[in-house]
């Protein structure tokens, strides 16, 4: 019974732990988007800006997503293993926040959050940000994991991989105005949702095929870069292929002009669910990709 | 049009950088036995080439690989690995533990007849020499300075008699491959069996029957075949 008792108080000790470094993580937040001080130091009412709240959510689940894969071990001690979690943990944190800002520097630059969300309460903008917050969490969790399961060299390759995939995804998004037939800057500026939910399943799906190309074990830095990129090379191959067949197979007729709808004030818009179209077929697509690339395990 | 170039561009860019960035053993290609007679860098007379294996990798594209043993008195034994062409595969396939090639100091020209492993230094008194044994019959003794060649030769604990050289003599003159008296050499004999060890067997999976294997991927939990 005692030892039932003693690993219970060691979990809620840890339960402490970590939110205490979700307090940190809140705190390191707005030195970095002062714009978000709101957010996280006042009240938070859900139901007054809708927009605010997938914004803000997007970000704790980002959080939530980021430290899931972290493994303490207690074998060598307390203190060690508490020790490892805060120092991988800070880092960790640090880079999300790193990476968050450089994302929306390259995807949002002509956008200010204190306008979209606060005064126009944007959702297409509070979609983009919340896209960026799960996708980049999710690159770190797989960084964290495979850095950690390399079992040497943990804080260094933690910084490679989140360098790496950063630039990757920061290339990787330059291709969105290649694949999809939507305007990004003119559909933010209107609040068209169809703009922010194909740029959820655009970016959700660059995510998943980088953190299939990364999650393969370590051994010489060189080698595993070369594979990463060949990983990433093939998925391109492969993507379109994907998604030329999910066209075929269900009859998509993906015609934007079919999609123009009559938005506020008479000015043409996109109907939602083109790009509910959209968002969808990249983050299927996606899926369907890193099957190929990745699950295929060859005798040879 | 645009977006298929581009496409086109991305696999050769792709193929490309797999080709030369391949990071795993990078092996050299001999597609039959005359490239095999140019390949001076690995050949030092005198030579004896063994076939220690033979698989092909691939399910559309078949790419043949030969693990060879270069018996190099002087240089010491080396094994390589090398792609070949499906003809010399095929050619060789009944060969395993053969000699396949032998390069003799100041030879014009090899000699490519697939013998027993080790017929190149039979009768060669400065390898060995023949000893009279109690059952009346002389084998073949290597000098004390190449007391590793037959480990290496894949003989084990057989050693040749005169008989059997005679028969290398015979075979050699009508250019016909020998196997041995009783086929102990080559794929399917027993003391090739015995002493190379295939790399292809271990690589093979063992494939069950369909009707276990349908009958474990419906089985329920708890039961015998767990």
């Amino acid at each position: 019974m005692n030892e039932i008792i003693d690993t219970l108080i060691i979990r809620i000790f840890l339960l402490i732990f970590i939110c205490v470094i979700i307090l940190l993580y809140k705190y390191s937040h707005f030195l970095l988007y002062p714009s978000s001080k709101g957010q996280f130091l006042k009240r938070f009412y859900p139901s007054k800006n809708a927009a605010e709240t997938v914004h803000l959510f997007g970000r704790i689940l980002g959080l939530g997503l980021l430290f899931s894969q972290f493994q303490i071990y207690l074998t060598d001690g307390f203190f060690y293993a508490f020790f490892d979690f805060f120092i991988t943990a800070v880092i960790t944190f640090s880079l999300y926040l790193v990476a968050l800002y450089i994302m929306e520097s390259i995807a949002l630059y002509n956008f200010e959050y204190a306008d979209e969300i606060s005064k126009k309460k944007n959702m297409s903008y509070a979609l983009i940000s919340a896209a960026h917050a799960l996708g980049l969490a999710k690159l770190l969790q797989v960084s964290v994991n495979v850095s950690t399961e390399s079992g040497r060299h943990v804080i260094i390759l933690i910084i490679f991989l989140w360098l790496f995939t950063v630039v990757i995804i920061g290339f990787a998004i330059k291709t969105f105005k290649l694949i999809s037939k939507l305007n990004f800057n003119q559909l933010v500026v209107q609040k068209n949702l169809a703009i922010g939910l194909s740029y959820l399943g655009f970016f959700l799906g660059w995510v998943i095929i980088i953190s299939s190309a990364i999650n393969q074990p370590i051994g010489d830095i060189k080698n595993y870069g070369i594979q990463v990129i060949l990983k990433i090379l093939l998925s391109l191959i492969i993507f379109p292929l994907f998604h030329a067949a999910l066209v075929y197979i269900f009859k998509i007729e993906p015609d934007l002009e079919e999609a123009q709808i009559e938005g506020a004030m008479g000015v043409p818009t996109v109907s939602t669910g083109y790009g509910i179209y959209e968002g969808c077929m990249h983050l299927t697509t996606a899926y369907l990709t890193t099957v190929i690339t990745g699950n295929i395990h060859f005798p040879f | 049009m645009g977006k298929i170039s581009l496409y086109v561009l991305l696999i050769l860019i792709y193929l490309g950088l797999a080709k030369s960035l391949k990071t795993d053993e990078k092996r050299m290609t001999i597609n039959g036995i005359d490239e095999l007679k140019s390949s001076a860098s690995l050949l030092r007379p005198p030579t004896s080439v063994l076939l220690l294996d033979s698989y092909s990798e691939g399910l559309f594209l078949k790419t043949y690989i030969l693990r060879l043993r270069l018996v190099r008195v002087f240089s010491g034994t080396k094994d390589i690995t090398i792609k070949t062409s499906k003809e010399f595969f095929e050619a060789n396939k009944g060969n395993i533990g053969m000699s396949i090639f032998r390069l003799d100091e100041g030879a014009p020209s090899p000699e490519t007849l697939p013998l027993p492993p080790g017929s190149y230094f039979l009768g060669h008194f400065t390898f060995g020499s023949w000893r009279l044994i109690n059952s009346g019959q002389r084998i073949w003794k290597f000098h004390r300075s190449y007391r590793d060649l037959p480990e290496v030769l894949g003989w084990g604990k057989w050693r040749p008699t005169k008989t059997f050289y005679k028969k290398i003599i015979l075979h050699k003159e009508q250019q016909l491959p020998f196997y041995g008296h009783n086929d102990e050499f080559g794929t399917e004999g027993t003391i090739t069996k015995k002493n190379i060890r295939r790399i292809a067997e271990a690589r093979i999976f063992k494939r069950e029957d369909f009707l276990p294997h349908l009958k474990n991927l419906f089985s329920l939990p708890g039961n015998q075949h767990e």
